[in-house]
């Protein structure tokens, strides 16, 4: 295996959206925006962050047991959709009470559904999708059903039923919304986008069956969980695969890469190709606001990255693995999460640890989501 | 390692003999070739659909990428069914497991295994 310093990205990302453009926007919107940080921790709780003070204003008691922890927050930021129950239900918060504002239950007695990560809000905040994954329960025998995507109204409020369902592909994993085409993005074996209103779909970003031949490259490995990028709107999804130079299965000549799919949430432009050498694990890439060819990764490490130049630049050993990282639209801070109870906070300059906030619980596979709130 | 493994069943399942309704149709599938191809971690999609190494060893064939330690990752194997081999399921089979232990880090002893029923 080749883990080369020199790596050249053959089809860069990040073109599309200039540094200025995105500091532009950003700074307008900052001042205005009081921003929260939202995690779930075992044995079921909804956390409320203050990213001033990076102290928590609440904790809410999510009915059921623990699910995936996931959230989706609302597009004002004041309502956190919350997947509990063994991944079935979901539950709406408003964040500044814990008040309970919505609900709805996938399940029925003959009727397992399960939605794996798989949630999110339109941009209007008035519909709620989830990829539902049916097992009829048979007295003897258990029998999958076609996945569906179900779109819930939020505003039908407690125990809310579908008003729409459409039939998608199995394995489905983390859902996005692109504003200009009012499609919701499937996350699955390929990148597709969905019309929540008539159920067409299509393709954005093969993966699984990219064009290319099995002699020069191994099909992709994506990664789709916790949804990452709302703080500068988003939807971003690494993938990893391996460039055979020779003969394939020499590792001698092989490269091994990471690449990304990324999309523009606001405009659907999607860009998808290798950006670094593949040197390390990281569960998720996150784009800084203020420069799109600088990317961060967390797991055992949190590290930075030009994905333009196809370099690592900085690295900074956790103490332990985390699975989630995040961020503020305006680049101040870094929240690395998940796995266990603590969050820890980094400057994005220096990598280095400036703060932690201890919750009451393991945050497991759960979501850590920035909601904004406009004053 | 994955495809490894599925040719291996497959080699060795010509040497079985169906036993009962479910063992048959899987026997028809194979000789059919509709048996689908394992497909390695392409998607997180719950239990047992991820074919992963495990904790045993990382894609670098050392340990310095495996979760650490193994108590941070405990409950995300759990709840995703990410390995229901090695730790107790909640996404399905057992939704209480450990639900005492909000941090397993801290409380790791109280961390209870799993044993079959009848037992």
């Amino acid at each position: 295996m080749k883990l080369s310093k020199s790596f050249k990205p053959a089809r860069l990302l990040g073109t599309a959206m200039t540094s200025l453009a995105l500091l532009g926007t950003g700074l307008s919107a900052q001042a205005a925006t009081d921003e929260y940080l939202l995690t779930v921790t075992r044995p079921n709780q909804l956390h409320v962050i203050d990213t001033k003070t990076d102290k928590l204003l609440r904790s809410c008691d999510v009915p059921g047991t623990f699910g995936n922890g996931g959230v989706a927050p609302s597009p004002d930021g004041k309502i956190a959709y919350v997947m509990t129950n063994k991944w079935e239900d979901v539950v709406g918060f408003d964040i500044s009470n814990c008040k309970i504002v919505f609900s709805m239950s996938q399940s029925t007695p003959k009727e397992q559904v399960k939605s794996i990560i798989s949630m999110a809000i339109s941009a209007d905040g008035k519909e709620l999708y989830t990829v539902q994954n049916p097992v009829t329960l048979h007295k003897d025998h258990f029998e999958t059903q076609q996945p569906r995507l179900a779109v819930y109204n939020t505003a039908d409020g407690m125990d809310a039923k579908p008003v729409r369902t459409f039939p998608v592909d199995r394995r489905i994993t983390k859902l996005g919304y692109i504003e200009a085409t009012n499609e919701v993005i499937l996350g699955g074996g390929d990148v597709k986008a969905i019309n929540a209103k008539t159920g067409k779909i299509r393709t954005l970003a093969k993966l699984q069956n990219w064009d290319r031949s099995p002699e020069g490259w191994v099909p992709p490995d994506a990664f789709q969980m916790h949804t990452i990028g709302e703080h500068i709107g988003e939807y971003i999804m690494p993938y990893f695969t391996i460039k055979w130079n020779g003969a394939p299965g020499d590792m001698e000549k092989a490269e091994f890469l990471w690449g990304m799919t990324r999309i523009d949430t606001k405009t659907g432009e999607l860009t998808s190709g290798e950006v670094l050498p593949f040197e390390f694990i990281v569960f998720n890439w996150l784009t800084d606001p203020n420069d799109s060819d600088i990317v961060y990764g967390a797991f055992n490490t949190l590290s930075k990255h030009n994905i333009k130049e196809g370099k690592t630049l900085k690295v900074h050993n956790m103490p332990h693995t985390y699975y989630n990282i995040n961020m503020l639209q305006d680049g101040s801070k870094i929240y690395v999460g998940g796995t266990s109870s603590d969050i820890s906070v980094h400057d994005p300059e220096t990598l280095e640890k400036i703060g932690s906030i201890q919750l009451s619980g393991d945050m497991s596979t759960s979501d850590m989501r920035i909601a904004k709130v406009q004053r | 390692m994955h495809m490894y493994l599925h040719e291996e069943v497959l080699k060795q399942m010509k040497h079985l003999k169906s036993f009962n309704k479910k063992a048959k149709m899987l026997d028809a599938a194979v000789s059919q070739g509709d048996v689908e191809e394992v497909v390695a971690m392409q998607s997180v999609v719950g239990c047992t659909s991820v074919n992963d190494p495990g904790w045993e060893v990382d894609p670098f064939g050392g340990l310095g990428s495996l979760c650490q330690p193994m108590e941070s990752d405990l409950y995300g194997c759990a709840d995703a069914c990410w390995w229901p081999a090695q730790v107790p399921d909640t996404m399905s089979s057992h939704p209480n497991w450990s639900q005492d232990v909000a941090k397993a880090d801290e409380d790791w002893r109280k961390i209870d295994a799993i044993f079959p029923e009848s037992e």
